[in-house]
């Protein structure tokens, strides 16, 4: 009875937010209050497929949703990245008929790593890709292990693991459960060494002793070996080519494929959907040709006009390192001059002070790459001094505390104008330079 | 030549850790003087005479117990590198290494290295806090630090406390000492880029590791950044 009363109330809720375009969690957070073990309730036709991680849960769940919708089958996903407890239950319960049965061929479910445990506690899924873990968002999370410990609890043993062979942090998740790897080789920009600050798999993560690499792709995504106990990128079933990196296109297991976001980063990611919709059953050469007609929307990347004068919005994540140094590549892939602002507040939601975290993101890729840079935010000269500390002279660097003091000085810089900042305070600093 | 320890840098590596190091090598860099910094860890030996200064940074509580059993090993050397007034800093939760045991969820109680008489639990729950403290050293400096800690310290009877709190809070709801000031040796909870942040801590350390006071240190943006930071707690 109780669930009933959770389903329909979260369907009604769910249609009047799909009207107001509200609303995501709030109707699977409402059903929970009613019902908190309505999430083992509900029944499925098909396969459910957990996509987590630290980084690209959402494009990776948007790839394969497109190529299971592609290829025919019905597909049920919460591909807005409504992640959390409440944005799933809203996903299934109104995906659900009057009986609590989701009819579909696949349920792909994009999961908070933090909410793993929680999401999982009353059903499984039957398959879980982990994109990569790394340190982030700490004031929150504490550390990587943490989070490892909360997705253990959400790994059921039955659950078929797809993981990142690149990754000798996730690569190591539940142990004994069934598994298949995805791997990207050696490209023409793979490094010997680390390339930036954040690495965070030094160590074996089974015998703590120093790990060695043959290669990184970005941060310690990579080829990897321990010389004290032997463990090693494991052998992947399907392995990634990049043939050419400027033209997007690569290769898995042979077969050629291509994307429009041309990076290592999501050139993994791309090998992950077409991975899990292959252990789904699709044939690989039908799953690249798909592939190649997708067309990534990079919400992160934004370009308009302030004043006739081209800009940038770089949506960049404080406290996640490894997702700050990516907007710090994509910022310099762009050839022309530019002027970039970068905002620093207080920690979101707990507005502590802390700024640890600018000592992990690479802003040393910068020097050299801008013609000016405008430090904003709360804790600009925190900022100020990381970016000091970079390499960057005082001179070159205009130091504002308020977005509002910002556009008198953009009249003596040059270039486009690239704003670096998190989505909370994207629009107070583009509103107040306009 | 001044010669720097970071040990076990690949263990303990929570997150802004280089900050500290980063910041000591740009004045030894600007006032001309040589350094060398080594990275080591539990598949070396040590020898701690070799060095100036030591900095252990935090970790994750698995790796911290790792590198406690490797720590353990070199307790005689650590004692005496106190004693002879070392200069070393200990942040985060890697000051548990001086613990006599640490206590982890697991219930499973590991043995420190008995260097201070306390004890630690590791319970999982992560704990965040803004800091603002008196340092001992020199009560007049007011210190800004952040912790983010699993670990708490049982309480304990503080002989020489590096701390005392003005606001935040430390391992209890009561209690406003924190930390280890022992000679030269610096430990607390508070973690990253803890000489960045306080401009005055940094001239001290400077000036012990180089044993000199005239250093040039062009520090205006950092004391900027850290009144702008110590006046939000006003």
């Amino acid at each position: 009875m109780r669930f009933m009363l959770a389903l329909l109330l979260a369907k009604i809720l769910a249609s009047v937010g799909r009207l107001t375009k509200k609303g995501t969690n709030l109707p699977g957070d409402i059903a929970l209050k009613i019902d908190k073990h309505l999430l083992g309730k509900i029944t499925f036709t098909g396969k459910v497929i957990a996509i987590t991680g630290s980084n690209g849960k959402t494009s990776t769940t948007n790839m394969l949703t497109y190529i299971l919708k592609e290829a025919g089958f019905k597909v049920v996903s919460n591909q807005k990245g409504s992640n959390l407890t409440g944005g799933v239950a809203t996903t299934l319960l109104s995906s659900a008929n009057l009986k609590g049965r989701v009819v579909a061929d696949f349920v792909i479910l994009e999961v908070d790593e933090r909410y793993s445990r929680l999401i999982f506690k009353d059903f499984s899924a039957d398959y879980l890709l982990c994109t990569n873990l790394f340190r982030d968002q700490l004031t929150r999370n504490g550390n990587v292990d943490v989070i490892i410990n909360k997705l253990h609890e959400a790994i059921k043993p039955t659950v078929s693991l797809i993981l990142n062979a690149n990754d000798p942090i996730s690569t190591n998740l539940a142990p004994n459960n069934k598994r298949v790897y995805y791997h990207l080789n050696r490209s023409s920009i793979s490094s010997d060494k680390p390339t930036n600050i954040t690495h965070d798999a030094k160590v074996c993560p089974l015998c703590m002793h120093r790990l060695d690499y043959n290669f990184y792709h970005y941060n310690h995504i990579g080829d990897y070996y321990c010389h004290h106990c032997g463990y090693q990128t494991p052998l992947a079933k399907y392995n990634a080519d990049i043939i050419d990196l400027d033209a997007g296109t690569f290769k898995v297991n042979n077969h050629l494929t291509k994307t429009n976001f041309k990076s290592i980063f999501n050139i993994i990611n791309t090998t992950a959907a077409i991975a899990t919709a292959c252990e789904l059953g699709l044939d690989i050469d039908i799953v690249t040709k798909i592939m190649t007609n997708f067309n990534i929307m990079e919400q992160r990347y934004h370009e308009f006009l302030i004043n006739d004068r081209k800009a940038m919005m770089i949506l960049s994540k404080n406290q996640n390192p490894v997702s700050y140094d990516q907007s710090i590549d994509y910022l310099n892939s762009i050839k022309e001059p530019k002027t970039v602002i970068i905002v620093v507040n207080n920690i979101n939601h707990t507005y502590h002070k802390d700024t640890t975290w600018l000592y992990d993101v690479s802003f040393e890729k910068l020097l050299g790459n801008v013609a000016n840079i405008i430090c904003c935010g709360e804790r600009a000269y925190d900022l100020a001094v990381r970016l000091k500390l970079a390499g960057f002279s005082e001179e070159t660097m205009i130091i504002k505390e308020k977005p509002q003091m910002i556009k008198n000085e953009l009249n003596d810089t040059k270039g486009m104008i690239c704003f670096l900042t998190e989505l909370y305070d994207a629009k107070t600093v583009i509103n107040a330079v306009k | 030549m001044i010669n720097i320890l970071w040990l076990y840098d690949d263990l303990l590596d929570l997150y802004g850790d280089s900050g500290n190091l980063m910041i000591i090598k740009y004045y030894l860099k600007q006032n001309g003087i040589e350094y060398k910094i080594d990275k080591l860890s539990i598949s070396d030996k040590l020898d701690l005479s070799k060095y100036d200064m030591i900095y252990i940074g935090p970790g994750k509580i698995k790796n911290l117990i790792v590198a406690s059993q490797h720590f353990n090993q070199y307790k005689q050397q650590f004692s005496e590198a106190i004693e002879q007034g070392k200069l070393i800093l200990i942040s985060g939760n890697a000051q548990l290494l001086l613990s006599r045991s640490i206590t982890t969820s697991d219930n499973i109680n590991h043995l420190g290295s008995g260097l201070l008489e306390f004890d630690a639990i590791d319970n999982d729950q992560v704990f965040i806090s803004d800091v603002i403290a008196q340092t001992n050293t020199d009560p007049s400096i007011l210190i800004y630090g952040f912790i983010n800690r699993t670990s708490y310290i049982l309480p304990y009877s503080f002989n020489r406390p590096l701390l005392t709190i003005n606001k935040g809070l430390s391992d209890h709801l009561t209690s406003y000492e924190q930390g280890f000031l022992i000679n030269n040796l610096f430990a607390s909870w508070l973690l990253g880029p803890i000489l960045v942040k306080n401009p005055q801590l940094l001239r001290k350390f400077l000036c012990i590791l180089t044993k000199k006071d005239n250093l040039m240190i062009d520090d205006q943006l950092s004391q900027t950044a850290y009144k702008l930071t110590v006046d939000e707690f006003k």
